[in-house]
């Protein structure tokens, strides 16, 4: 609200000081001089000062509205000017800026240039305003600066315009009223708004300003009663100068009214004693002026005193007038003698020396008048002069006295805030520091309550026995675990009685242990007693075997105060060391465990048998003693690396091991080692076995091995060969079969018209040998292979592939009456690819043999045949004579003429050696021009028929038989 | 436009090379065929070096018809040779050869082989063959970076 309102002033300031700039520049542009001049009794505006009025006022509106760059320019540019202006002044030097805007108006005075008072201010008012455009710190400073210097200069022109006085009449420091008005505007509305400052200080600017306030309401005030103070001061040295003007003219006037009464007095007489009428023409004329006179003269007196003398004095006059134009009547009408004798009678001169009397006492009181007047004015005028230096110097100082507020003020504002950022800090500090002190006391309660607690549930969930005793031998303590072990608690007996309460007997129970024994009695006298056996035979309770440790309790004095004894129940791990001893001597191997430095700390009965020594000769003893003394070095070395890096594993592997007999005999041995990490270290076990016998066979076997993988190696080579021969005979033996079927081919189609028709006979006789060759090496090859390559057995429906080979065959077929008779067929298990050569083989062989037949009846099965369930290929060709039925299946091996039956004599071969392959056997039954049947089994792998959608199917691609 | 052959036929037999680009001929097939003698010269061919200096790999042939059993650098090395580097992996390359043993087969396929073919004994097959590989790889395959073939085709 007060900001707005605030705001509000400062905007009406600038609007203010705009309008007032901006009117007079109209008025010097278009010569409208009432512009310039309101009233003729106010100094003219000049332009240069109604120029930063402008720049001013403007720079105000538009810092404002936050346009700091526009007021910034706006600022720079009144500054500017007056700097200009100022400089001018100072050198005597015409810069000519008075006439870059206009040239003097006609008919009017070339006004004086700005006064260097006013360029001062103007320059004062550009600064506070770029600095409170800037937000600069020193803003509120410098605006109470201007403002206070402008409310001077504005109040003090407008006083010296009220008084009218002349003691500013320098032309350097005239000023125009409508100037005064508007730096009192300016100043204050760039005070406010300069000294509205941060919300920061708020508190602390809002009592400043309101001081501020008061401060500027009070100094107005007292500037108007100074002002008001001047006025009536003068006026009142104006009037009484008046009367003293008035009471010196009244001298005047009296004494002029009494040479004009001597003048008609004259008159009178000379007449009377003349005759002369020359002598009545004075005494008219100064008459007259007597009666005009004195009625004047009446209405200056304003003393009722001196009114009345002068009335006294008037009658007097008037008797003596009368008289006197009485005696002129009388010489006009009586005569000269008449006249004589009247003037004689001195009755006029009588009347004028009383007439002269009273003026003089009039005069003397009149002088008295004009003195105490004279007086009177004199005083006005010391009072004058006194109240107008006095009020400037008042209103100095209380303008002053506004700045030193103002200043100390704002110097209070800068150290409370201060103040309260070192009051700030020093809260922070302390806030700081309690809290970590806080902080520190709850860290050290919590630390407590950690150890307290700690003890408490160390004691009471120990498995350790504690058993505490005073100074005095008295029990005081016993924890939970303690009462376990012992099966009671604490007795109230004395030390003596200790022993037989709690039954301790010595370990192998052979008697009661003395009660000055026991560790917790050697305790209490101060020694210090470490895993002292003992036995508790408690009756209705089983023996329990414990371990004892007794220490010394200190007093905080550092004297004994009894003692500890804390003890835990050893039973079960003496039950274990007895168990572990029968399991090891359970072992059917001579156990040996060594610890980590080799030395025997265990062994069993085997040991002894195996090595000769009895057992108490190997305890203790480094386990070297168990090897031949060749090896002891190299032992020692590998059993140091085991004990970096134990793990389970066979001793030695690949080495002979030897072990040595008490009777210096070796033998060989096999040791299995195992570490077993206890808390005394790591032992190593070791299970080692006689194994001379063993090793004997095992040497008979790899020798025999060694047989034979030579044998292997050698066969491996052959086939190597083999490999190699075919893959030669693959290359090379086709190679020229191709050109000569190709160049025959060539020979045919180059030259076929040319040739007799012999030659065409010979080139298909070629090409046919080069074919049927072809078809040898093919066939030779592939029997290589089937028997080189594994077999890859899988489920294998006979079915599909027979159908397919049927397929395959067609174009065989081509113009005969075939019958396929195929039957139910096993799922067997082969390898596919080989399994479909061998019907391949079987089914082609039946559709050849069947050749003239019609028609030509195939038939497969699955049937009995030689005692054995079989697949079978039967046909109704020309069939053979069972007596070659040895050479059926041998490699080239025919029973019928190429001329007769096309063939190579591999075809069979190869079916015999994949069924070989497979574990099964092939035969054939036939008769001459009965068919033939030819049965094969596939070994284990022929299976009881299956249906089809169980089978695999069968693509692979698959050799031309 | 093309300077270089249509296709590489690298064959050691002269007997084998005529037949094939009898084949080719005859068919109409393709006219532009290079023939080297062995698996040195065939890489000289393909990698533009030695006699061939003058070649660019910008212009591969289109086929590479590879023999594998060659004197000096046998084919399967070439296979490897061309296939192993960036400049020549996208040529096609058949092999063409009279064996079928299975380790051959194996291997030029995990070298690469674009495909592997047998010289079938009987000459209507191997003509048969041959103008069906030269068909394929040169008129209907779409090979990487290959001019367009202008070739007429007669069948």
């Amino acid at each position: 609200m007060r900001i707005a309102a605030n705001r509000s002033f400062s905007l009406a300031a600038g609007v203010f000081c705009v309008a007032l700039g901006g009117l007079a520049l109209a008025g010097w542009f278009t010569g409208a001089g009432w512009l310039v001049q309101v009233h003729e009794r106010f100094q003219a505006v000049h332009y240069s000062v109604a120029a930063c009025f402008l720049l001013l006022g403007l720079g105000l509106c538009a810092a404002l509205h936050q346009l700091r760059i526009m007021a910034l320019a706006l600022a720079s540019a009144a500054g500017a000017v007056a700097l200009l202006c100022w400089v001018q002044v100072l050198l005597g030097a015409d810069f000519g800026i008075d006439r870059v805007l206009t040239s003097p108006l006609p008919g009017r005075e070339y006004p004086p240039a700005m006064s260097p008072l006013l360029a001062v201010t103007f320059m004062l008012a550009a600064i506070s305003l770029a600095l409170m455009i800037l937000q600069s710190p020193v803003r509120s400073i410098a605006a109470a600066i201007f403002s206070a210097w402008s409310l001077l200069i504005g109040a003090m022109a407008l006083i010296i315009f009220v008084l009218s006085a002349v003691v500013y009449s320098d032309p350097n420091t005239r000023m125009a009223v409508p100037v005064a008005a508007g730096l009192v505007m300016l100043g204050a509305g760039i005070a406010i708004r300069a000294l509205q400052g941060s919300e920061r200080s708020q508190r602390v600017e809002g009592s400043l300003r309101l001081r501020v306030a008061i401060g500027y309401a009070l100094a107005l005030l007292l500037l108007i009663g100074v002002a008001l103070a001047s006025q009536l001061a003068v006026q009142r040295l104006v009037a009484s100068q008046s009367t003293v003007t008035r009471a010196l003219r009244v001298r005047a006037e009296i004494a002029q009214l009494y040479s004009l009464l001597k003048d008609v007095q004259r008159g009178q007489r000379g007449f009377a004693l003349t005759g002369e009428p020359e002598y009545l023409q004075p005494y008219h004329a100064g008459r007259r002026a007597l009666l005009e006179q004195l009625p004047l003269l009446r209405g200056l007196f304003t003393n009722p005193e001196q009114l009345r003398r002068f009335q006294a004095i008037e009658s007097l006059i008037e008797r003596q007038l009368a008289q006197q134009e009485k005696k002129i009547q009388i010489r006009q009408a009586q005569g000269p003698a008449a006249a004589r004798e009247q003037t004689l009678s001195r009755e006029g001169e009588r009347g004028m020396e009383e007439i002269q009397r009273q003026i003089m006492a009039l005069q003397a009181a009149q002088d008295e008048v004009a003195r105490q007047r004279i007086e009177l004015s004199e005083r006005a005028a010391f009072w004058t002069g006194l109240v107008n230096v006095g009020g400037i110097l008042l209103a100095i100082a209380v303008v002053a006295s506004g700045l030193v507020v103002l200043f100390r003020g704002l110097t209070a504002r800068e150290r409370a805030e201060e103040e309260v950022r070192q009051l700030n800090r020093v809260l922070t500090e302390r806030s700081t520091a309690l809290a970590s002190l806080n902080l520190e006391l709850a860290a050290a309660e919590e630390e407590a309550r950690r150890q307290k607690q700690l003890f408490q549930s160390v004691s009471e969930t120990a498995s350790v026995g504690l058993v505490a005793a005073d100074e005095n031998g008295r029990m005081i303590f016993i924890n939970e675990a303690a009462k376990k072990i012992l099966g009671r608690g604490i007795s109230e007996s004395p030390a003596e009685e200790w022993s037989n309460d709690f039954q301790v007997w010595l370990p192998d129970g052979s008697a009661m242990v003395p009660p000055q024994d026991l560790p917790l009695v050697r305790a209490m006298r101060g020694e210090v007693v470490r895993d002292v056996p003992l036995l508790l035979r408690m009756p209705g309770r089983p023996e329990v075997q414990i371990v004892g440790t007794g220490i010394p309790l200190l007093t905080s004095e550092g004297t004994l105060g009894g003692g500890l004894v804390t003890f835990f129940d050893n039973t079960e791990t003496l039950e274990h060391e007895a168990f572990l001893q029968q399991l090891i001597e359970s072992a059917p191997d001579a156990m040996v465990i060594a610890n980590e430095s080799g030395v025997i700390v265990r062994t069993n009965a085997q040991a002894t048998k195996l090595f000769g020594f009895e057992k108490s000769e190997m305890l203790g003893q480094p386990i070297e003693m168990l090897m031949p003394s060749r090896f002891h070095a190299r032992h020692e070395g590998q059993r140091a690396r085991y004990a970096g890096a134990p793990v389970a594993r066979p001793m030695g592997v690949g080495l002979d091991l030897l072990g040595r007999r008490k009777d210096g005999s070796e033998f060989h041995v096999e040791i299995s080692l195992a570490p077993i990490a206890t808390r005394h270290g790591t032992l190593l076990s070791s299970a080692i076995r006689d194994v001379s016998e063993r090793r004997r066979a095992q040497q008979a076997l790899q020798t025999a091995n060694q047989q034979l993988e030579q044998v292997n190696a050698e066969l491996a080579a052959v086939n190597r060969e083999l490999e190699s021969f075919s893959y030669s005979v693959s290359h090379d033996l086709r190679a020229p079969l191709r050109h000569l079927m190709g160049f025959s081919q060539m020979l045919r189609e180059d030259f076929g018209p040319s040739l007799p028709t012999e030659v065409h006979k010979y080139l298909s006789r070629i090409q046919d040998s080069a074919e049927r060759m072809g078809n040898l090496i093919d066939g030779l090859l592939n029997l290589g292979r089937v028997g080189r390559r594994d077999l890859i057995r899988l489920p294998v429906d006979l079915r599909r592939i027979t159908n397919e080979v049927r397929e395959m065959l067609q174009s065989e077929c081509a113009g005969r009456a075939v019958d396929w008779r195929i039957g139910q067929l096993p799922a067997v298990h082969s390898d596919p690819a080989l399994t479909r050569q061998v019907l391949e083989n079987l089914i082609g062989n039946a559709i050849k043999y069947t050749r003239g037949r019609s028609p030509a009846i195939i038939e497969i099965g699955f049937a009995s045949g030689d005692g054995e369930e079989a697949i079978f290929v039967r046909d109704n060709g020309v069939g053979f004579d069972m007596k070659f039925s040895h050479k059926l299946f041998g490699v080239f091996q025919r029973l019928h003429s190429a001329s007769e039956f096309e063939g190579t004599g591999i075809g069979l071969a190869t079916v015999q050696r994949i069924v070989k392959k497979h574990g099964g056997r092939v035969w054939a039954e036939s008769a001459p021009g009965a068919g033939a049947t030819f049965y094969f089994t596939l070994g284990a792998a022929t299976l009881p028929p299956l249906n089809e959608a169980a089978a695999i199917p069968v693509t692979q691609e698959v050799n031309q038989a | 436009m093309n300077d270089g052959a249509q296709i590489l036929l690298v064959e050691d037999s002269d007997d084998d090379a005529e037949l094939t680009i009898r084949a080719l001929r005859k068919e109409k097939v393709v006219n532009e065929i290079e023939r080297v003698r062995d698996g040195e010269q065939a890489l000289d061919y393909l990698f533009c070096r030695g006699a061939y200096g003058h070649r660019s790999f910008a212009d591969p042939p289109r086929l590479v018809l590879l023999d594998l059993k060659m004197p000096k650098v046998d084919g399967l090395e070439v296979l490897a040779s061309v296939k192993g580097d960036s400049r020549t992996r996208t040529i096609p390359v058949v092999i063409m050869t009279s064996s079928r043993e299975l380790p051959d087969v194996q291997r030029a396929y995990e070298l690469g082989a674009n495909s592997y073919v047998q010289k079938p004994v009987k000459f209507e097959h191997f003509h048969e063959i041959v103008k069906q590989l030269g068909l394929y790889w040169v008129v209907v395959n779409h090979a990487p970076h290959a001019p367009a073939v202008t070739t007429q085709i007669v069948e």
